[in-house]
């Protein structure tokens, strides 16, 4: 019998046109979760603030007695989210085009094996693009461009 | 014409084996019940089947193929692991054709030097191996790509800790 041990090129190519196609896979979820941060940092920023105020309202006032130098550590703390923020909104572009690039180029790769379908991989890249284009939306329309 | 219809049953997705009959590579769908299928036609009166699983650091260019994984990955962060394993069934036999011939393939779990499958068909079947092997070969690979991985990475902590000396 024919041993088919090392197997034939196709097949082998085929595999490690998957293994390309999962790298992408995680590559597109990076670049997804890094647009995102633009967004809820900037989201963060507006809550430690937020957070911050009701503090100040809750204790009458009385919070800049007990933790003296209160109001700069809360403009301390926010400056931090928004330099954070700021990184990521300013890449913004960068990562959008890592998560749908890596999604489309991991959707394709992945349709080549016949043999075993990688429903949860290929579900995974459509999300990767659905959010990605929201996180667009968003960022274009707020006017973060 | 006969007609040989081969179900696969007992393996989970990632360690899918394939099947050859004739020494031809037999393309199987998964049924709704998680086994896949494959259905072959022939005129001979006999079916040499061998069903076995392609490791994919059994590759010939398999060292390119890493390599350009690994830069891909971004130094292998984003890779997915390699068969930690290496067991691969050497499965083998010989089964006498009638007009339709039904032949289900059950898998036991892989451990080394194992039986690998069962039979259940209506006509008779030889089997020339049916076992769970270490492919040593891929063992050694897996290991050798581990230890390029750990000396780059050291590499990279080595200059990104000279750059941030020389930054400070």
């Amino acid at each position: 019998m024919r041993s088919l041990q090392t197997g034939p090129g196709g097949l082998g190519l085929r595999l490690f046109a998957v293994r390309l196609g999962k790298i992408f896979s995680n590559l597109s979820v990076v670049g997804l979760v890094c647009s995102l941060c633009g967004i809820l940092a900037f989201a963060a920023t507006a809550m430690i603030f937020l957070v911050g105020l009701i503090i100040i309202v809750m204790t009458v006032g009385l919070i800049f007695a007990m933790v003296p130098g209160f109001f700069d550590k809360l403009m301390s703390v926010m400056q931090v989210s928004a330099e954070i923020s700021t990184f990521f909104l300013k890449n913004f572009s960068y990562f959008a085009a890592l998560a749908i690039g890596g999604a489309v180029v991991s959707f394709l790769l992945l349709l080549t094996d016949k043999s075993v379908r990688h429903t949860g991989r290929l579900v995974l890249s459509g999300l990767v693009i659905v959010f990605t284009l929201i996180a667009i939306f968003v960022v274009v329309g707020g006017g973060g461009r | 014409m006969n007609t040989l219809h081969i179900k696969i049953r007992g393996v989970d997705r990632k360690s899918m084996p394939r099947i050859a009959v004739d020494g031809e590579s037999v393309k199987c769908v998964k049924n709704e019940f998680g086994s896949y299928e494959a259905t072959v036609q022939t005129a001979r009166p006999e079916a040499e089947i061998c069903v076995f699983s392609l490791l994919e650091l059994r590759l010939p260019l398999w060292w390119l193929y890493a390599l350009i994984s690994f830069v891909v990955s971004v130094f292998g962060i984003f890779n997915p692991p390699y068969n930690r394993a290496c067991l691969v069934p050497d499965v083998r036999l010989k089964v006498m054709l009638a007009e339709r011939t039904d032949l289900s393939v059950i898998f036991y779990p892989a451990r080394p030097q194992q039986r690998a499958a069962e039979f259940e068909t209506n006509m008779p079947v030889y089997e020339a191996a049916n076992v769970w092997t270490l492919d040593r070969i891929a063992r050694r690979r897996r290991r050798i790509l581990l230890a390029f991985k750990i000396v780059v990475w050291l590499v990279l902590a080595f200059v990104a800790g000279y750059f941030l000396a020389k930054a400070l």
